[in-house]
């Protein structure tokens, strides 16, 4: 055996590992759902808040393949093995992010909570309609709390210049505005239900 | 080299850090042990009792180190006494004869041999039964014999015995690692063994176990030698529940074990009692960073001993003395993570039995409204959970461990609904009222191990995570009719009739004190909870 250094290696394998969360931690979509490890046990159950229980699907694992050549390991040395690890990190992410949103298409179209665009461009009047569709967050002060829009890299100008433009139509921003009060009126009866009853 | 290796531990223990793993060595021998003395030297020179497997009365003292004829003629009344008075214990009737032992882990050496036989043949003609003599050979073959073939003979699970049995005393107890190595010596192929060889790899078990714990007693590392006996009692909890064992097939084991966690408790409390302050002069200006986790450690610790010495042996407490230190120590008290609650937990249930129900009560509001407060907002940072140990908790805020084993704990708590539930059960309804509305929007974590055996295990590989959003609105009465008892079925039947190991059980696997086993504390400590 050529000289080796298992310890090391091992080690520097698990910070590489650690990227694949840094890099989940950083992503927009992904970085904000919550999540925590399972240290032991092979299923976990959710309990909603209105009593009802489902158990988590962990599905299989995510994998992505990077590889790094001979000729690479000889000319890069550890930079190979860290665009390897990119590559890894990107493919896991991008994987892990489609599961998630596989999984918030199959629990909408469950619920029938979907506004179908019919192929038609993203508009404000559009967006106005997912608002009024969707429970809008508000943090513990009652700011509304903008939900994320995820959509293709190549939507992405497209929307963000629709709703920039939208900023200047009163029109949006007052039936906005409406949307919002309303649902922070619902949120605040929500709210003034935590408590503690007979 | 497993020889060598016990050798070497028979060569540095004392008379009383052999005690134990004598008497399991006995156990193994087929021996049951009938008494043995807890507090150093033993009522007319038996330090232990115990009856031979055909019968016999057999009574032994133990000396540490070679015996010259210094030693002999220092030690000779003890002995004469041991062979000279009967055994006076209860359901022993003293005409019952018994053979003397007169054991040590030294050499008889000199002329104090010659001496010996001597003064054994005297008693002898006089009519008293005859003194044996076991010196090191006999007594070292005794504990290679007791092992069999349990002793980690897989090379990996030796290096690891080794590494634990050579490692830094003074550190805490590497809990991973050390469950690690009796948990192999308990894997499931234990099905196929008699009922005789299960009693002996129990005993072997709590013997190796016991080499490894013994030095951080010597060590004067109290806490993480109780931990080690309550890790090894824990195992053999998870063989006893698995095969459904009959007592006799590890009561033995466990007792001793629990006379070794009374006696590292004894010393623990003895030390913290007497001191004036928690501070450690072994590289003081770090002291502060560790002191607030020596503190949770140590009341939490010195609290289970309390309430066992006092409500379950029916021993004296000095309370007045626990109280001024309590009283002391307990403001120093910072929030490592969750592995906290069974700590404070169990200072609660020491303080509500000396009704000082008020002070129980703060240290649970105070502990779930810190858990609350790092859950709040839109980006909360939480608490570590239990599975991070004091240890790691502290490696971490000091920045010795890597980036990638951060965890995120936002947003979730293992033991928060458990500090609530006590609250509830102690009708403290203003408190988990004002409390309510920010902890509703915790997610309750609850991990139930599919088979109640494995509740001993360091970690399961089967069973369920259950993570609850809570209801936005409790109900007062169904809460408090929900907390008021505990069904019997959801707790390991071996812990219910042990329930002495539950709070230091609780104690070394925090992320043990789910609620259902924190509803037992209170069953088994008070009567806040009833067992169905």
């Amino acid at each position: 055996m050529l000289p080796d250094f298992p310890k090391v290696k091992k080690t520097i394998t698990r910070r590489i590992g650690g990227l694949v969360h840094h890099r989940a931690d950083q992503d927009s979509f992904l970085g904000m759902i919550p999540r925590f490890v399972q240290h032991e046990g092979d299923r976990t159950s959710l309990g909603r808040e209105d009593g009802t229980e489902a158990a988590i699907d962990f599905k299989e694992p995510i994998e992505a393949i990077a590889t790094m050549s001979h000729q690479d390991i000889r000319e890069k040395g550890p930079a190979a093995a860290l665009s390897a690890a990119q590559k890894i990190a990107t493919d896991i992410t991008r994987g892990l992010a489609q599961r998630v949103v596989n999984s918030l298409k199959e629990a909408t179209d469950e619920t029938g909570n979907v506004i179908n665009g019919e192929g038609k461009p993203f508009s404000s009047s559009l967006y106005l309609d997912i608002l009024r569709t969707l429970r809008l967050t508000f943090d513990d002060e009652g700011n509304w709390i903008p939900p994320q829009i995820v959509a293709h890299p190549q939507h992405r100008e497209i929307i963000e210049s629709t709703l920039r433009q939208a900023e200047t139509d009163a029109s949006f921003v007052a039936e906005r505005e409406v949307i919002v009060r309303k649902q922070r009126e619902e949120w605040r009866a929500r709210e003034a239900d935590r408590r503690l009853v007979d | 080299m497993h020889e060598k290796l016990i050798d070497d531990w028979l060569t540095n223990v004392n008379e009383l850090g052999y005690q134990l793993p004598f008497c399991e060595a006995l156990v193994a021998e087929g021996y049951t042990i009938i008494h043995v003395s807890t507090h150093g030297r033993g009522e007319h020179g038996k330090d232990i009792v115990a009856r031979q497997p055909e019968g016999p009365l057999a009574t032994f003292q133990l000396k540490g180190g070679d015996i010259k004829l210094p030693e002999w003629r220092r030690m000779r009344e003890e002995v004469a006494e041991l062979v000279q008075l009967p055994v006076r214990l209860p359901g022993i009737d003293e005409s019952e004869p018994h053979i003397p032992h007169l054991v040590t882990n030294g050499e008889i050496r000199g002329d104090a041999a010659e001496s010996i036989t001597r003064y054994s043949d005297t008693w002898l003609s006089q009519g008293f039964p005859k003194l044996q003599v076991w010196s090191r050979r006999i007594v070292l073959k005794k504990f290679i014999d007791a092992h069999g073939s349990f002793l980690p003979g897989d090379l990996q699970e030796f290096r690891r015995f080794v590494e634990l049995y050579a490692g830094s005393f003074e550190d805490p107890l590497p809990k991973a690692k050390f469950a690690r190595l009796i948990e192999a010596m308990a894997a499931e192929p234990m099905q196929q063994l008699s009922r005789r060889e299960m009693r002996r790899a129990i005993a072997a078990l709590a013997l190796i176990a016991g080499y490894i714990a013994e030095q951080y007693e010597r060590s004067g590392n109290y806490m993480a030698a109780a931990e080690g006996w309550t890790m090894a009692a824990a195992v053999i909890m998870h063989v006893a529940e698995r095969e459904r064992l009959e007592p006799d097939a590890y009561e033995a084991s466990l007792s001793l074990l629990y006379t070794a966690l009374v006696r590292s408790l004894e010393s623990l409390s003895a030390e913290a009692l007497a001191s004036n302050s928690f501070s450690s002069s072994y590289h003081g200006l770090a002291d502060p960073y560790v002191y607030g986790v020596r503190v949770c450690l140590t009341i939490g610790w010195l609290s289970a001993w309390a309430l066992d010495r006092k409500w379950r042996r029916g021993e004296h407490v000095d309370t007045e003395r626990m109280v001024k230190l309590l009283t002391r120590e307990y403001p120093a008290h910072r929030n490592a993570g969750e592995a906290d609650w069974p700590f404070l937990m169990c200072l609660a249930l020491y303080l509500d039995r000396e009704w000082m129900q008020p002070d129980a009560e703060e240290v649970v509001i105070r502990y779930a409204n810190s858990i609350i407060a790092v859950n709040q907002g839109r980006s909360p940072v939480g608490a570590p959970s239990p599975y991070w140990s004091h240890h790691k908790v502290l490696k971490w805020a000091n920045g010795m461990l890597p980036p990638y084993t951060r965890e995120n704990f936002g947003g979730h708590s293992y033991t928060l609904q458990q500090a609530l539930d006590m609250l509830v059960r102690r009708l403290r309804r203003q408190a988990v009222r004002v409390m309510w509305p920010p902890a509703s929007k915790v997610i309750f974590c609850d991990f139930v191990p599919d088979r109640l055996a494995d509740y001993f295990l360091w970690r399961c590989k089967r069973g369920n995570l259950r993570a609850v959003q809570p209801g936005r609105t409790a109900s007062w009465s169904a809460w408090r009719s929900e907390t008021g008892s505990l069904n019997r079925q959801l707790i390991p039947s071996v812990l219910v009739e042990h329930s002495e190991w539950l709070l230091p059980f609780l104690l070394t696997y925090p992320h043990r004190a789910n609620r259902s086993l924190c509803a037992f504390a209170e069953a088994a400590n008070n009567r806040y909870v009833k067992l169905t």
